[in-house]
């Protein structure tokens, strides 16, 4: 019996960490009990393989097709023989398509340095998994080089509202005084969602960049690129090959949904028109401190060095499956270093779980640092004998990065 | 195989290989086999001299019944020699297409089968089989020792097996 237990559990393990499980089993019931564990984990989005799959399946069928059969024993698919030949596939792939990743990234970010500003009709689409496509928002969006913005929710949940950026602070004519300040389901009140120097950005920095195809959308020719994003899920964008600019965004498949950020119209402007940047707080608009604002804000003080009394194990593979949550909308709490903090706190004192309210409270916290990668909190209550928590950006260190809790002082 | 002819079956892949993968991975959920399945199934079908005749509209159906095959085989086999699928035999398409519904309804009844389990052995099967965590870090969550964790996996994915066959999940 113990035996089967061990047995179980490895096979779960295997399951988990996406490998091939060692069913060799004598015992029906152990199997049977196989069979209701991958059932139960099919409740869960399958993990998709790296974005050269396809390639790689091309490729080692035409291996198949010139290697003499006799040499073939067993079917090593993924092997270092075919690594090479995928690699060589991809790169006479990316020679075809001329110009380079690179190339692209460069044109992008120096056309870019070249705007004032834009403006365009934004267009945010969900698909879920059957395919139904449904329109979550539209956005007019400007946007200049001084980080000036003005976006109004044109069609949507939040029709109406309107957000002012001056760089510094933010302003809202909400459309109804509940809408501001709560965590909305969507992004386009907190977030500008799909701001071009971003996605640049975003794309210099990620891990891997390929361009996999070119496609004409609205009208315009573009480069097809997946970008994969450090400790994220692969997305693909599409490049004007005119200007250079991103134009349209497909987020990989998460929860069974699927976002897509287009720009429907895009226009190079001088600069916003001043009229939208004024703001007229008597008719209603009002400066909002936007949750995200919160999150990224740099805090250096004088604290001890880095030296936490304690260390906590971190689990990086549970770290890199919360920050692809994190990216497509989920707790987004883990953004918030306070946050993340007084969960961990109050785990520490009611191990069991929490139930009601937190043993800790928000305002007993304290943010006495935060670089932006890593932050401590100043823990002010007495229940607990904590009285630092120390927090790290571990999978990516910008404003999208999780924070976790890597130690804490007694 | 010449130029043009390579390029169809590029073709094929690239626009089969997504719902074919997902399919294998709802079987098997894991992406190793997953991926090995998915190769293996493209070799046996395209191999298969009587593929050209299959109308384009069901192909996807065709690999994904050489899949399951391919998997039942594995499966039986229990073995690393590789599988032997007689290909000839499983022409023509089997019902191995679960449409969307299927499996959103299965998903219905796998959690409802959950949510029969005891409060402890449920928490066990969401810590280690849902949000993956290891056997170590379950029993440090629920202040449970290793042995028992194990215990109470085993009982419960019993229990859920027997919950599954009264509801036609097994």
């Amino acid at each position: 019996m113990k035996d089967n237990e061990k047995k179980l559990s490895d096979f779960i393990d295997c399951l988990n960490n996406e490998k091939k499980p060692d069913m060799e089993t004598d015992s029906e019931e152990l199997k049977e009990l196989f069979d209701v564990a991958r059932k139960i984990k099919s409740l869960k989005e399958p993990i998709m393989p790296n974005h050269d799959f396809p390639n790689k399946i091309i490729q080692n069928l035409k291996n198949e097709q010139v290697a003499p059969r006799k040499s073939r024993k067993k079917k090593t698919w993924i092997g270092a023989l075919v690594s090479i030949a995928a690699i060589i596939l991809i790169a006479v792939f990316m020679n075809f398509v001329n110009p380079s990743t690179v190339h692209i990234v460069n044109a992008m970010e120096k056309s870019f340095k070249k705007i004032e500003a834009y403006h365009g009709i934004l267009e945010v689409k969900s698909k879920s998994e059957s395919g139904e496509d449904q329109v979550q928002t539209v956005i007019d969006v400007w946007v200049d080089q001084h980080d000036n913005y003005y976006l109004e929710v044109l069609e949507g949940s939040y029709k109406g509202l309107k957000t002012i950026s001056d760089g510094e602070k933010v302003w809202q004519l909400p459309i109804d005084e509940n809408v501001i300040n709560v965590f909305p389901i969507f992004t386009e009140t907190y977030e500008f969602i799909f701001d071009l120097r971003k996605e640049i950005e975003d794309v210099k920095n990620a891990k891997e960049i390929e361009i996999v195809d070119e496609e004409q959308i609205a009208g315009r020719d573009t480069y097809v690129l997946e970008v994969t994003p450090k400790g994220g899920l692969t997305y693909t964008l599409w490049i004007d090959k005119e200007t250079n600019l991103p134009l349209k965004k497909e987020s990989a498949l998460y929860n069974a949904i699927q976002y897509t950020t287009m720009y429907k119209e895009i226009s190079i402007e001088d600069a916003i028109p001043e009229r939208l940047l004024a703001i007229d707080t008597s008719k209603g608009f009002k400066e909002v401190d936007l949750a995200g604002n919160e999150f990224v804000e740099i805090i250096e003080e004088d604290v001890d060095e880095w030296n936490p009394d304690f260390v906590v194990e971190v689990n990086m593979e549970i770290e890199k499956a919360e920050q692809i949550a994190a990216d497509s909308g989920s707790s987004p709490w883990k953004l918030d270093p306070i946050y993340v903090a007084q969960v961990f706190v109050s785990l520490q004192i009611s191990p069991e779980g929490i139930v009601g309210e937190y043993p800790v409270q928000y305002e007993e916290l304290e943010l006495v640092k935060n670089d932006g990668v890593q932050a401590v909190i100043e823990v002010n209550n007495n229940v607990t004998d904590i009285t630092k928590v120390y927090l790290e950006k571990l999978i990516r260190q910008d404003e999208t990065g999780i924070w976790t809790v890597v130690g804490y002082d007694k | 195989m010449n130029g043009e002819e390579f390029k169809s079956v590029e073709d094929i892949c690239k626009h089969t290989w997504k719902p074919l993968y997902r399919y294998i991975y709802y079987k098997v959920q894991n992406q190793e086999e997953t991926e090995d399945i998915t190769q293996e199934t493209y070799a046996k079908s395209l191999g298969y001299p009587k593929f050209k005749e299959i109308e384009p509209n069901k192909c996807i159906a065709f690999f994904k019944t050489v899949a399951l095959n391919i998997i039942k085989d594995r499966w039986r086999q229990n073995k690393s020699r590789g599988t032997n699928i007689d290909i000839a035999s499983i022409a023509p398409i089997e019902n191995a297409v679960e449409d969307l519904s299927d499996i959103t309804n299965e998903q219905l009844l796998i959690k409802s089968s959950l949510e029969q389990l005891n409060e402890d052995q449920g928490k066990v099967i969401e810590l280690r089989i849902l949000k993956g965590f290891s056997v170590s870090e379950t029993a440090n969550l629920l202040g449970k020792s290793e042995g028992n964790i194990r215990v109470l996996q085993y009982r419960a994915l019993k229990n859920l097996a027997t919950i599954m066959k009264k509801g036609g999940l097994l």
